[in-house]
């Protein structure tokens, strides 16, 4: 443990929590020694404040992630991550069909006889003697006449089954020829966003690409005529791209316009910003100085064809 | 394209304007579609950081899918906020335990992309979403470089590196007492100007 974290101890019951509360952040990002973590562990438990202090901490320091350039994951591992999720959301499948009738097991229902008249009691000899042959012969014939009623029975449910197994392939069939025909339709009309898509992505990769190497970026806040406007300003040698978000609107008669302001001098004209207002806008133009050779960035409303020095409102302005 | 596919794309597309806590909500019902937007929007940065931890691929990719995993499982008990901030803390920690179980950390491998590569290829890539991230990335980059080099250092060894007070010393050969100084005076500075951006 540190030697002035040793110093706020207090000697009966821990850390002081002035101590606590200085070693919050680096508690956050577990830079303490396992002992000093443990610690402020069984402080928190006891201070409900400083854990919503230390819950704070965590989500703003969670934005140090972003200092981590985003790297595009393999499209095996995206497909691996999604087939993933799908099999544990797909629940058991519905079946295509109504699920097929087991054939049937109970047994076919025999005609009631009327009852034979009680014979004469023979003994067991003559019996078989007398009815032997016959009775065979009627044993088998039932047996057969049972086999074949059986079949026949067996055969009914399995038409029954096959022919509701026809109907529904037939609606199927009908409806996934009327999704089919919705599918085509669709899929222009996705070829026709995907297009218009790739065109905007493009133009924003350039953007983009701009930022990324950018020698100077700004971040441009709205002031009091503008408060919800927000931009960014990256510079690459004289190349500008500004991505300005929320601008107010303006007449038709009038532009936005650039300023590279230095320090101490006056405001330098650096380009005309069509937009219209609201939304995101982005612009790539020109610029007369170099990254280190101004103080601020702002933008200003101007009659349209811009303005020698700013006459306007300055909507954005940051440095 | 089949049904499923058509229809989850529809879905995509219905999701790309939700927040955050609406694709985790959807999420915790077991809605691939939006687990589809919610990759598409953070799986590049997420894997950036992961990368910048481990600094091995073969690595990176199984956590990566690990980090998904967890989101996929435990969606239900993210408690709403901010959603990038939420998947940040998980790849990081389990990019930690992943560099503290090794030990020993290997040498570079692969460099980082730039921030172009994340753009390439990506036709569903929605551009309100790319710009809230790429604003929020652009401030926090803003706002490390306002902060003394030596300050910085300390947080991006303790952020990325998952190094306590006693091993940056060790590292840097700076006296402990000094790196902890260091260390807090960045991290006020750090929060004060994300907090004057309007973080939390």
């Amino acid at each position: 443990m540190s030697d002035d974290l040793q110093a706020n101890l207090n000697s009966s019951e821990g850390w002081t929590y002035d101590a606590v509360v200085g070693a919050l952040p680096a508690y956050v990002l577990g830079a303490l020694e396992p002992d000093e973590m443990l610690a402020v562990d069984a402080f928190l438990a006891q201070h409900p404040e400083l854990q919503t202090r230390a819950a704070q901490l965590t989500e703003t320091y969670a934005e140090l992630a972003l200092a981590a350039d985003p790297i595009t994951p393999p499209a095996a591992v995206e497909a691996q991550i999604m087939a993933r999720a799908q099999a544990a959301a797909q629940t058991a499948p519905a079946p295509a069909f109504p699920p097929r009738p087991a054939a049937s097991t109970t047994p076919p229902r025999i005609l009631n006889r009327p009852p034979a008249q009680t014979p004469r009691r023979l003994s067991w000899g003559q019996r078989l003697r007398r009815f032997g042959p016959m009775a065979l012969a009627g044993a088998g014939l039932a047996a057969v006449l049972l086999l074949l009623i059986i079949n026949r029975l067996q055969l009914q449910s399995q038409a029954a089954s096959l022919a509701a197994e026809l109907q529904d392939a037939q609606a199927s069939l009908a409806a996934a020829q009327e999704s089919l025909a919705a599918l085509r339709v669709q899929t222009e009309e996705l070829q026709q966003l995907n297009a218009e898509l790739r065109g905007r992505l493009g133009e924003f990769e350039g953007q983009m690409a701009n930022f990324a190497a950018a020698d100077r970026v700004v971040a441009l806040t709205g002031t009091d005529d503008a408060p919800d406007a927000r931009a960014f300003f990256a510079l690459r040698g004289d190349q500008a791209t500004l991505i300005a978000a929320d601008l107010p609107a303006i007449a038709a008669d009038q532009t936005f316009q650039l300023w590279l302001i230095p320090d101490g001098n006056a405001p330098v004209p650096s380009g005309l910003l069509s937009a219209q207002g609201g939304g995101v806008a982005t612009w790539t133009t020109t610029v007369p100085l170099r990254a280190d050779q101004f103080n601020l960035v702002g933008i200003s409303v101007e009659p349209s064809g811009g303005s020698p020095a700013p006459t306007g409102p300055i909507v954005l302005l940051g440095g | 394209m089949d049904r499923d596919q058509r229809a989850t794309m529809a879905q995509v597309r219905e999701f790309q304007d939700s927040a955050d806590d609406v694709l985790l909500r959807r999420i915790a019902e077991q809605d691939v579609a939006a687990y589809e937007e919610f990759y598409r929007r953070y799986a590049a940065q997420a894997y950036g950081v992961i990368v910048r931890i481990v600094h091995e691929r073969a690595v990176a990719d199984e956590l990566l899918q690990e980090v998904f995993w967890q989101v996929w499982r435990s969606a239900a008990q993210y408690r709403g906020g901010n959603g990038a901030a939420w998947l940040m803390q998980i790849a990081r920690n389990r990019s930690l335990d992943q560099l503290r179980r090794r030990q020993a950390r290997p040498a570079l491998q692969d460099a980082p992309d730039r921030v172009v590569e994340e753009l390439a290829g990506r036709d569903e890539t929605t551009p309100d979403a790319l710009f809230e991230l790429a604003a929020r990335r652009a401030h926090v980059k803003s706002a490390l470089a306002q902060i003394p080099p030596e300050q910085r250092v300390c947080i991006e060894l303790a952020y990325f590196e998952g190094l306590t007070h006693q091993q940056i010393a060790t590292q840097t050969g700076v006296a402990a007492g000094t790196i902890k100084s260091r260390l807090r005076l960045g991290l006020e500075k750090l929060e004060h100007l994300l907090r004057g951006q309007g973080y939390p």
